[in-house]
């Protein structure tokens, strides 16, 4: 277990120089480069001088050098746009993407699998067919779209919910945080929820088949026991890597939700970096978001043992 | 449980509609990225712009409703005889929202920063040839130009406030991260508070040199989605709002007033004027004749807009609409070209074997760049011209534009108020899209801004006008207007150009 955690380790921080590696130098090689230079107002004297100020006239390498050299001392260099530390801007937005992703991630799991174990229960009833409609739905629509049509619906039409934002200006409750988190927390959920509980459904399914299921209803256990105690565990292993993948997609799927709901969070710091060619920030939330992915995917591999006894680490 | 839930719910749903949306005199204004506070760098392009405008000033101002300046931070102003030394006298008793006392010594220190090639200054271009600034006295300044600038006045009253010496000495002119922590400055609001990606706040100044103030507040709210600033502008989340002509439809209600105003800018076709073919003039203005410019405004911006005859708009004092129009005549078109020595072979122009071909850029940064760039291919096409678009980032395309790399953009210019259009226009000039290069021009241009008489100096720029007009650098498509969502709680909201009515939010108030 050590050794294998080790070797995955080693395999981690590999994976993550090579992900900075390719951000840097495409975000560099992409043609327009920082939006604060491309100001027409400028004159072209200063341009030079101002590329010269942010080290974009140095050689791409001696660039990506220096870049690493700080993040190894931990800075991550001043927001183009901002004029602020990224690692302030991160460390104020990320809790809010944090709130938005943990809402996102309980309604996902909850809803996902009791959705796909009733879907695998009733198998093949109108239950079902619902089931499997929002499933589909849910993986078709386009978040932004979803996001419209929910604002209109609720906030625009109804007025039960606010339009954006994450608080009223200038005053903090529990429960204006809780209004403002209902809309987006289902659409950011929307995706991962529906592929939960496809991989419920199907893997209870082909549970519910096996053998010892059959024996456990042979011994005469009643079929919510035999549903909850041997089926479902063994149908989880795939529900498990579903998560598992899909969580670190809560973070970066939230941008296009963050945009639509106005949610101050990293997701829409990072659209605005990369529309406005804030090298430093769209580098700093890439590292945030590649090692959320490479964290997710050890913790999703180590746990396949608590779950699955016949997994063996080698 | 049950019970629970229901009572929650209840005390949800009691929250929501007893919810007043904005508390107060306070107005809420959407914006579209999060200010960085720093006036004079305004990374945050137009968000920065109407933000910092309550905070801050400059030496003029707009007057209210008008593209005329009057005084701000300066009480009076003189030139020498040909416009190259300005002295200003500065007003009296105005004090930093600190407390400090404004003086001359912050109006250079500020002057200084704004042409500092260092510095990432949005207005560097115009105060380009700025070459001394010296303190006279505690509240006068001489502004000593390298060439005659007789638009001056004009040119302060826009993105060139004066910020304190003493809160921005030492540090990053290009980053200074103690400032905009807390911005300062001589406005009737001052700063309150910032929450990244949500908001920025101002409060009244009580002790603004203006007198009185009609808010209580201002809340600058970032929306960054234009759908979401609809949704919020219909539940009075937002106040003011501009918006697009194709969202009229959906924001019009009881609560909200749309108004439309004339600003000072402009959609065209840049066409470079040094490569073939483009260098022929007859060709210019062939091309002007291919375009229905009535029928291009109507499909794109729904008549809020009006026909453009150059760079300068009718809403700038100085502007001349009797130059030389070019009516959509294709079959003009078509026999200019003919007569400039162009062959059609197969319904296509030609010469010495080598079609004619156009490509315009575009991009989705230039609103509604692309829908105009193929209705220009479409008619370009139609007279036998072969037109293809390449569309771009707008990043890409400003700094396409600025390297003089694009034969033909589909883009827009928004200017100063000012008749001078020197950097738009003259030889080699900052803002110089087409690589345009008239001698005529260029020495009209430099009479006009060397002559302190107002009547004279419309009179050249009359005519550089006519002499642009008739060389055609491009073609000039129209002057869009500006597209305001206001509630009908907030009144007497300037109707200037919102970029420079947040300079007079002062005397903005709210219906009780």
């Amino acid at each position: 277990m050590g050794r294998y955690f080790a070797r995955r380790l080693v395999q981690s921080v590999v994976l993550f120089w090579i992900v900075t590696l390719v951000t840097f130098v495409i975000i560099r090689q992409a043609p327009g480069g920082p939006a604060i230079l491309a100001n027409p107002n400028l004159t072209k004297d200063q341009i030079v001088n101002l590329r010269g100020g942010v080290g974009l006239n140095d050689p791409l390498y001696r660039q990506y050098v220096r870049w690493v050299g700080h993040l190894m001392a931990g800075d991550l260099g001043v927001s183009f746009n901002e004029g602020v530390p990224v690692v302030e801007l991160i460390a104020e937005r990320l809790p809010n993407t944090l709130v938005l992703a943990s809402a996102a991630f309980v309604i996902a799991v909850t809803a996902g699998m009791t959705l796909g174990i009733l879907g695998a229960v009733k198998r093949n009833t109108w239950v079902d067919g619902l089931v499997s409609s929002v499933g589909v739905l849910n993986l078709s629509v386009p978040v932004f779209w979803l996001g419209i049509v929910l604002i209109l619906i609720f906030a625009v039409e109804l007025r039960w919910l606010p339009v954006g934002g994450m608080l009223q200006a200038s005053q903090w409750s529990w429960l204006d945080l809780a209004r403002h988190l209902v809309l987006p927390a289902i659409v950011a959920a929307g995706f991962l929820m529906a592929n939960v509980m496809r991989f419920t459904r199907s893997s209870l399914l082909e549970t519910l088949g096996q053998l010892y299921v059959t024996a456990a209803r042979a011994m005469g256990l009643r079929e919510r026991r035999v549903l909850l105690k041997y089926a479902l565990r063994n149908a989880m292993l795939p529900v498990v890597t579903t998560i598992g993948l899909g969580t670190p997609q809560l973070f970066g799927g939230a941008a296009i939700t963050e945009t639509v709901f106005a949610w101050p969070g990293i997701g829409s710091l990072g659209i605005n970096a990369a529309r406005t060619g804030d090298f430093p920030v769209i580098m700093g939330i890439t590292l945030f978001v590649s090692a959320l992915v490479i964290v997710a995917n050890l913790i999703t591999d180590l746990s396949y043992v608590l779950l699955d006894p016949r997994v063996r680490l080698q | 449980m049950r019970k629970f839930l229901a009572a929650a719910l209840f005390v949800v749903a009691s929250q929501v509609t007893g919810q007043a949306h904005a508390q107060g005199s306070t107005i809420t204004i959407s914006i579209p990225a999060m200010p960085s506070g720093y006036a004079i760098v305004e990374s945050a392009g137009l968000s920065d712009i109407l933000a910092t405008n309550v905070i801050v000033e400059g030496l003029t101002r707009w007057k209210r409703d008008t593209l005329q300046v009057e005084p701000a931070l300066a009480t009076s102003w003189t030139a020498n005889s040909d416009a190259t030394v300005w002295t200003f006298h500065l007003r009296d008793g105005v004090k930093w929202q600190d407390g400090k006392p404004f003086t001359a010594d912050d109006v250079k220190f500020t002057l200084d920063l704004v042409v500092n090639k260092n510095v990432r200054a949005a207005a560097a271009s115009q105060l380009a040839g700025l070459q001394s600034v010296e303190v006279l006295g505690p509240h006068e300044v001489r502004l000593q130009f390298e060439h005659p600038f007789a638009g001056l006045p004009q040119m302060l009253a826009y993105r060139i406030p004066i910020l304190p010496k003493h809160a921005l000495e030492g540090e990053d002119p290009n980053q200074p991260s103690g400032y905009i922590q807390k911005p300062i400055g001589t406005g009737a609001f001052m700063f309150s508070q910032a929450t990244s990606g949500q908001s920025w706040n101002v409060v009244r100044n009580p002790n603004w040199w203006g007198g009185k103030v009609g808010l209580d507040g201002i809340v600058f709210r970032v929306v960054p989605d234009l759908n979401s600033v609809v949704a919020q502008l219909k539940t009075g989340d937002i106040d003011v709002a501009l918006i697009q002509p194709h969202q009229i439809d959906a924001v019009r209600g009881d609560t909200i007033n749309i108004s439309s105003v004339d600003q000072p800018n402009v959609y065209y076709l840049s066409l470079l004027n040094n490569k073939v073919p483009f260098d022929q003039v007859a060709v210019r203005r062939a091309l002007n004749y291919a375009v229905d410019k009535a029928d291009i405004m109507k499909a794109v911006v729904g008549g809020y807009a009006s026909l453009a005859t150059g760079i300068i708009a009718p809403s700038v004092e100085g502007y001349s609409p009797d130059v030389t129009t070019y009516k959509y005549d294709p079959e003009k078109a078509k026999s200019m070209l003919e007569a400039a020595g162009w062959q059609r072979v197969d319904g296509k122009f030609s010469k010495d074997g080598k079609p004619m071909h156009v490509e315009l850029t575009t991009s989705t940064g230039v609103i509604g760049g692309p829908q105009l760039a193929q209705i220009i291919q479409q008619e370009f096409n139609d007279i036998g011209v072969e037109t293809t678009i390449n569309m771009v980032d707008f990043r890409e395309l400003w700094v396409g534009l600025f390297a003089g790399r694009l034969q033909a953009s589909v883009e827009y210019l928004s200017l100063q108020p000012s008749p001078d259009v020197t950097n738009a226009l003259a030889c080699g000039g900052s803002q110089n899209r087409f690589a345009y290069c008239d001698k005529k021009v260029d020495a009209l241009l430099a009479e006009a801004s060397a002559t302190v008489d107002p009547a004279q100096r419309r009179a050249k720029y009359l005519e550089v006008q006519k002499l642009v007009a008739d060389d055609a650098p491009g073609i000039f498509l129209y002057y869009p207007k500006e597209i305001r969502a206001i509630n009908a709680r907030v009144t007497n909201f300037p109707k200037n150009p919102v970029r420079m009515a947040t300079t007079h939010l002062f005397d903005v108030t709210v219906k009780k």
